[in-house]
């Protein structure tokens, strides 16, 4: 078996894995593993059962996922907590890889754009923005993230040196908690990117994912009225990544 | 099955072929000791690779828990495999000391609700003794160390008058083969048949109130989430119907459209069909498609 290249971390609150592992069956090009958590609260997730992973999917038969590692969550910090259990779990396994790439399945049906947004950040996965995410890597030691063109965003006023944004003061709370200091505040919005393994399992390896989860919000929380872990944690997950001198790229 | 019965047996090897051979008649349980960090690395492993196989966790308590151990513990119960009774996950603590057993308890019922699993169920039972009385209870009464004991247990625990959705625990002292693990199910089984044939109104009633059980709980877990998802949607409705994303493009559309003279909008309309952008037709009709796909 070929060592996989890629961990792949997708978190499902609307169900449909059947849909799903037949979307990685089929996008996925290059050896990879598959981490894949349901929310098991949601109630998506209640109706659509996880008999899948019992027997329906065969890795690495006829595609290029070597192993697909299931769990289930509740729904505590949304798709960042689900994010945070996969990373435990790689961590665990100890499955290393040179790249991982975020995932979920995302609807933000209170959004006007949502399909298109979703459309935008769901293409990163296919296999010809895949390909040329793995070169930038390759070719650009100091590429930390890849995502697609228009799907970053920037809150940082240097004039007022704060974030424009309800997650100010958490960001601030959180930076100096975890030693997260970086020049450039640039993030992906959406939380759907490739990114190198190396600055992700250092961090995680002195800061525990479960660790960080515990801090996050129960439910399909929002910030548009006041600050969240969960939404702050969204942005640091970039951060953590640009913070050790490592650039987003996007295409 | 009547009953939820556990059992865990012998030395764990879960690299060894064959560790997961028992059927349905009962749960295994993986024996895990907080000082043996190895032991708990390899038993995630096999239960990562094992995910068609239920198994619960029974935790040896000899020592206050470090951390570490405490971290990769609740890192199982992430498992879909990780066996729930009604909804529930269910784990096991042993140990002579009850001081440590309750404050192991207390930390691992803390963290896992950090993590958003309030429904744990721990259980610490009471080493059995041949001889002791044969009652029903709600919980894991008894420890059982061996299977023939167990099983005498059990066939007289049918006898008695409520004897089907209770938990048992069985931690077989010495290694327990394919063949010990089958005559374990079959006895199990020519218990509960025992009371099949001679009370098979009873019988009936037990089998029938495990699965109405069963339905209650994953339908009050699916009210929940029907009511969660509500919720959300009201929220969704409020951010949509206040300053958003909604009303943004309603202004952009009034000061970069509306604002335009009429005449002007119609020779935009023109330009559009020139550009192939919409069928000529739909100028002078409502009922043809008007724009290309």
């Amino acid at each position: 078996m070929i060592n996989p290249v890629c961990s792949i971390f997708f978190h499902n609150y609307y169900g449909s894995h059947a849909s799903w592992m037949d979307y990685f069956a089929k996008t996925i090009s290059f050896p990879s593993n598959l981490y894949y958590n349901m929310v098991e609260d949601s109630m998506y997730n209640l109706a659509d059962a996880e008999k899948i992973f019992t027997g329906g999917f065969k890795p690495g038969q006829q595609n290029q996922i070597n192993k697909v590692i299931v769990r289930q969550s509740s729904n505590k910090g949304k798709d960042i907590g689900g994010k945070m259990v996969l990373l435990d779990a790689c961590s665990q396994l100890n499955l290393p890889t040179r790249y991982g790439l975020f995932l979920h399945d995302k609807k933000s049906p209170y959004k006007a754009n949502n399909t298109t947004w979703t459309t935008n950040l769901l293409a990163i996965a296919e296999d010809g923005f895949s390909r040329k995410a793995l070169r930038l890597f390759e070719d650009h030691p100091n590429t930390g993230i890849v995502t697609a063109t228009g799907n970053t965003s920037n809150e940082y006023d240097h004039g007022m040196q704060s974030f424009k944004s309800n997650n100010n003061v958490l960001l601030t709370e959180l930076q100096k908690r975890f030693a997260i200091s970086t020049d450039s505040f640039q993030y992906v919005t959406g939380t759907m990117f490739w990114f190198r393994m190396e600055p992700i399992s250092q961090f995680f390896k002195k800061y525990p994912p479960l660790q960080i989860r515990e801090m996050l919000e129960q439910g399909n929380i929002m910030d548009e009225y006041a600050g969240t872990y969960t939404h702050s944690w969204e942005r640091l997950l970039c951060w953590i990544i640009t913070g050790q001198q490592y650039s987003i790229k996007t295409i | 099955m009547l009953n939820h019965i556990f059992v865990s047996y012998g030395e764990p090897d879960f690299n060894k072929p064959g560790y997961d051979i028992p059927g349905a008649a009962f749960c295994p349980v993986l024996l895990l000791e907080p000082a043996v960090a190895a032991l708990t690395a390899s038993a995630y492993q096999y239960c990562s690779e094992n995910i068609a196989q239920p198994f619960s966790i029974s935790v040896f308590v000899n020592t206050p828990l470090p951390p570490a151990f405490t971290n990769q513990l609740i890192s199982f119960f992430f498992m879909p495999s990780y066996c729930r009774i009604n909804q529930q996950r269910i784990m096991f603590l042993t140990g002579a000391q009850i001081d440590l057993l309750d404050a192991a308890r207390e930390t691992i019922l803390q963290q896992a609700s950090r993590q958003g699993i309030d429904n744990l169920l721990m259980y610490s039972p009471e080493l059995y003794v041949p001889g002791m009385a044969v009652t029903p209870q709600n919980e894991a009464g008894y420890l059982f160390t061996d299977s023939a004991g167990f099983t005498d247990y059990y066939q007289a625990f049918m006898k008695t008058n409520q004897p089907y959705n209770h938990i048992f625990y069985l931690q077989h002292a010495g290694p327990l083969n394919g063949a010990g693990l089958q005559s374990l199910a079959e006895a199990i089984n020519t218990a509960e048949c025992h009371l099949k044939t001679n009370q098979p109104g009873l019988y009936e009633l037990a089998a029938e109130m495990q699965m109405l059980l069963n339905d209650h709980e994953t339908l009050k877990k699916k009210y929940q989430a029907a009511e969660n998802e509500i919720n959300n949607y009201k929220s969704h409705l409020e951010i949509m119907r206040s300053a958003h994303q909604a009303k943004e493009l309603q202004e952009y559309y009034n000061n970069e459209y509306e604002v335009l003279p009429l005449w002007f909008k119609r020779l935009g309309h023109i330009v559009k069909v020139i550009t192939g952008k919409r069928h000529f037709r739909s100028l002078f009709s409502d009922n043809v498609k008007k724009y290309k796909d």
